[in-house]
């Protein structure tokens, strides 16, 4: 009976049958995130998330230590002020603290361990110190409901899955690739154009490079375009949706070029360096259906060594909105890095569920909980990984 | 800036820039080492990184030079390490890892840190009974999976019979050790050292007992440590340990073969083992590339390769003309980026040659992919006497690779 429910419940067209018959859940998400909208007039408005993470992981391979990781592996808050004070002028901040922490140095002694002068090892003292809290902090100026300029720093939006909100990923984390090629966030200035209807999406920014791979000490600028099609008319990019009446695609593709300079000891230029990451990207919506494929490319090059630095991946994930409160979802991740030099090819598998424990209320999707098994496939080195990954997000 | 990246676009599709077969890519001097051309080095590796390493040194030359050249350019000044209570010097290269690389010289294996140029000798003594571990041979052969990396060895303590063991790069920790497989073996000697990296297999050519009573055999490690299998052979009689010049190279199909200091060529297969001497062409080094195995050398003036088959048997001479464009390439004043101090300064070497080696890419010691089109080579430029012997400028180069 469930079953029959669930697939006359995912037949084109079909109304949902949780959800208020008069609701559209099509154009939310798009509506608040799109350059020129409103929805966000007072002076400050306070939202957020905490999302703790709990994991297992077998690496069958590694040192006894190593080999079986169980435990709450991170607990992260965010929390967001925006608001438009004034007229056409709107800001962002947005904060993320996590349980997890890296240690840093905070004392170290030479040992000499056969008394002979010479200094054998370096004892260390650590402590635990909180990483980058700030994920945005920006201002956007948007005359019009179609053009808007944003500056300060933000994501960098090459991809689809770095333009889906940390809350509204279809799994804990965005795929292994994605990690592979992703800028970070980056401080720059971003043009954002919306033509009719939302079909059509472009971007175009500048920013300091600072999150693609360079370690401080070069000079350059990374330029960022972004261009995402939707015929079938406003279509967010968060990957986790609710129930929905009407089909929405998305086509979409990105491209970063960062040229820059990188300087020796003495500062006199030493190299210069092009790094070009292309992305490409399909996602479809329907009857509760996610549907979403992307594929990345990087080559980067230099006038001292040619040696190109060159990686390609892809990933694959669909996620299923079933009336009862369920979502099914699978992701397959697969990427090839040092592809010039030493080729290393590592697939991702995942599949589980989400659940949406409060569906039906108002705030249905305030709360997820994730069921997740993740493959680690180091097809190169030959080696395997199994984890298993449960998670809650409770949004505010 | 836009035609770079019009260049950048065009090149997007996969096409990454290649160097031409036989051309030379930036010449990067280093540094002035010993000696004159043939100099006392071996072909340069590289890590993923991108940090270069380059070890000065030979088999029966105590003193190893380790320098290290950085991706965004610089070199470190050279780590020494020198071995004086040794016999002899460096074997060659282990194999790399994201940033750092392993090299076996005399009886030590050691590390060389990317990032900082520094060089530390591993597992100089067991950990438990604190006795001087002698590492008579190391395959080279890095395996590495995300969580451990190991290299292979056949390492003798102060007490008791030499022992196959597998060594922990990261922990510097011997794990299963195995003994040598003739217990009654006396004067162990490894001849010379390969890996089947395909297979993840360490082999080594291994002759014990003097005289008539010598034997000698190729012996297979399995990823694990154990001895997977063993060939026997025949070489001559009181071979020398050590006598194999660099590597014992396999290709993928597992067929390998190596030069022996007397010149004859030992070929192997996964089941046969022969020693011979090579007349098509005048051997100077083995090469794999692609997969397959040459016997690389000169016929006349020219380059040569003679492929080695999956039996063991040997292939027609083919030229090679890589080499031969990368020799005409020297034939001229370079520019040569001096990396020795910051910042870099242009200069022209009006006569180079090649380090070592008779010719560019040939080598008995494995050449690094330094791309799927390119290795890297070391090039002489002037020289000047020093108190001890001539001091010859080197540089770092890679150069086009394309085998028929």
């Amino acid at each position: 009976m469930t079953a029959a429910l669930w697939l006359a419940a995912a037949a084109w067209g079909a109304p949902d049958l949780d959800a208020p018959a008069d609701v559209e859940v099509d154009d939310d998400v798009t509506a608040a995130t799109a350059p020129g909208a409103g929805g966000v007039d007072e002076a400050v408005e306070l939202s957020g998330f905490v999302k703790p993470v709990f994991s297992a992981v077998y690496r069958g391979s590694a040192l006894p230590r190593d080999r079986l990781a169980v435990g709450l592996t991170s607990s992260t808050a965010g929390i967001v002020l925006r608001g438009e004070p004034v007229d056409h002028w709107r800001y962002k901040v947005f904060f993320t603290v996590g349980a997890g922490t890296f240690p840093v140095l905070v004392g170290a002694r030479g040992v000499d361990l056969d008394n002979q002068g010479g200094l054998d090892r370096v004892d260390v003292d650590t402590a635990g110190a909180l990483g980058d809290i700030v994920r945005e902090t920006s201002i956007t100026w948007a005359p019009v409901d179609a053009f808007a300029i944003r500056a300060g720093r933000m994501p960098v939006p090459f991809t689809s899955a770095a333009q889906s909100a940390d809350t509204a990923l279809l799994f804990p984390e965005r795929a292994g690739p994605n990690q592979v090629f992703l800028a970070d966030d980056d401080l720059g200035a971003l043009l954002e154009l919306t033509l009719p209807e939302d079909r059509v999406l472009a971007k175009a920014g500048v920013f300091n490079g600072s999150g693609t791979g360079p370690s401080g000490g070069e000079r350059g600028v990374l330029y960022l375009a972004r261009v995402d099609l939707q015929p079938l008319g406003p279509f967010a990019f968060d990957e986790t949706r609710p129930l929905r009446s009407k089909p929405r695609l998305g086509l979409g593709a990105g491209a970063i070029w960062h040229p820059y300079r990188a300087f020796d000891a003495v500062g006199f230029e030493r190299v210069g360096v092009n790094d070009l990451r292309l992305s490409g990207s399909f996602r479809f919506s329907a009857a509760g259906l996610s549907v979403a494929v992307e594929g990345l490319y990087r080559l980067q090059t230099d006038t001292l060594t040619s040696r190109p630095l060159s990686a390609t991946g892809a990933y694959a994930q669909g996620g299923w909105r079933l009336p009862i409160a369920i979502e099914p979802i699978g992701r397959v991740g697969w990427s090839a890095v040092d592809r010039t030099f030493d080729p290393r090819t590592t697939v991702w598998t995942e599949g589980g569920l989400n659940v949406y424990p409060a569906h039906g209320d108002a705030g249905r999707d305030a709360i997820r909980l994730t069921f997740v098994y993740q493959g680690e496939h180091r097809v190169t080195e030959g080696e395997t990984a199994h984890g298993a990954v449960a998670a809650a997000v409770l949004t505010f | 800036m836009r035609s770079s990246l019009l260049l950048t676009l065009a090149l997007a599709p996969g096409c990454a820039p290649h160097l031409d077969p036989g051309s030379w890519g930036t010449f990067r001097y280093f540094s002035d080492v010993l000696g004159t051309p043939p100099m006392r080095l071996v072909p340069p590796t590289t890590d993923r990184d991108g940090n270069v390493y380059v070890l000065a040194g030979a088999a029966d030359y105590p003193a190893t030079t380790v320098y290290v050249g950085r991706l965004g350019g610089g070199w470190t000044a050279g780590c020494t390490n020198l071995l004086s209570d040794e016999l002899y010097g460096v074997h060659g290269f282990v194999g790399r890892s994201d940033d750092r690389a392993w090299f076996w010289s005399g009886t030590a294996l050691v590390e060389v840190d990317g990032a900082t140029g520094a060089c530390s000798r591993i597992l100089r003594q067991d950990p438990v009974s604190r006795s001087q571990l002698t590492f008579l041979g190391v395959a080279p052969l890095v395996d590495e999976t995300p969580s451990r990396r190991f290299t292979y060895a056949l390492v003798r303590g102060e007490t008791g019979t030499p022992q196959f063991l597998m060594v922990d790069l990261d922990e510097w920790l011997p794990f299963n050790t195995t003994p040598f497989p003739d217990e009654d073996a006396d004067d162990i000697r490894v001849v010379g050292t390969g890996a089947r990296p395909h297979d993840r297999q360490s082999v080594f050519l291994v002759a014990w007992g003097q005289g008539d009573d010598q034997l000698a055999a190729v012996l297979t490690i399995d990823r694990y440590g154990k001895v997977a299998d063993t060939v026997g052979i025949t070489l001559p009689t009181d071979i020398e340990a050590w006598s194999l010049q660099g590597y014992l190279q396999f290709s993928d199909d597992g067929v390998g073969a190596g030069l022996l200091s007397d010149g004859s060529v030992v070929i192997v297969t996964k089941s046969t083992a022969e020693r011979g001497t090579i007349d098509q062409i005048d051997v100077g080094g083995v090469l794999v590339w692609d997969g397959k195995l040459f016997l690389s050398g000169l016929d006349g003036n020219d380059p040569a390769l003679v492929p080695v088959q999956q039996d063991g048997k040997l292939g027609d001479v083919q030229a090679f003309p890589a080499a031969a464009k990368a020799a005409d390439g020297l034939q001229r004043a370079i520019q040569v980026s001096d990396e020795r101090s910051k910042p870099a300064r242009d200069r022209t070497w009006d006569d180079p040659r090649t380090a070592f080696g008779e010719v560019p890419l040939v080598s008995p010691w494995p050449l690094d992919v330094y791309t799927t089109w390119s290795t890297g080579w070391l090039v002489a430029g002037p020289d000047y006497a020093s108190g001890v012997e001539p001091v010859t400028a080197v540089a770092f180069a890679p150069v086009g690779m394309e085998t028929p």
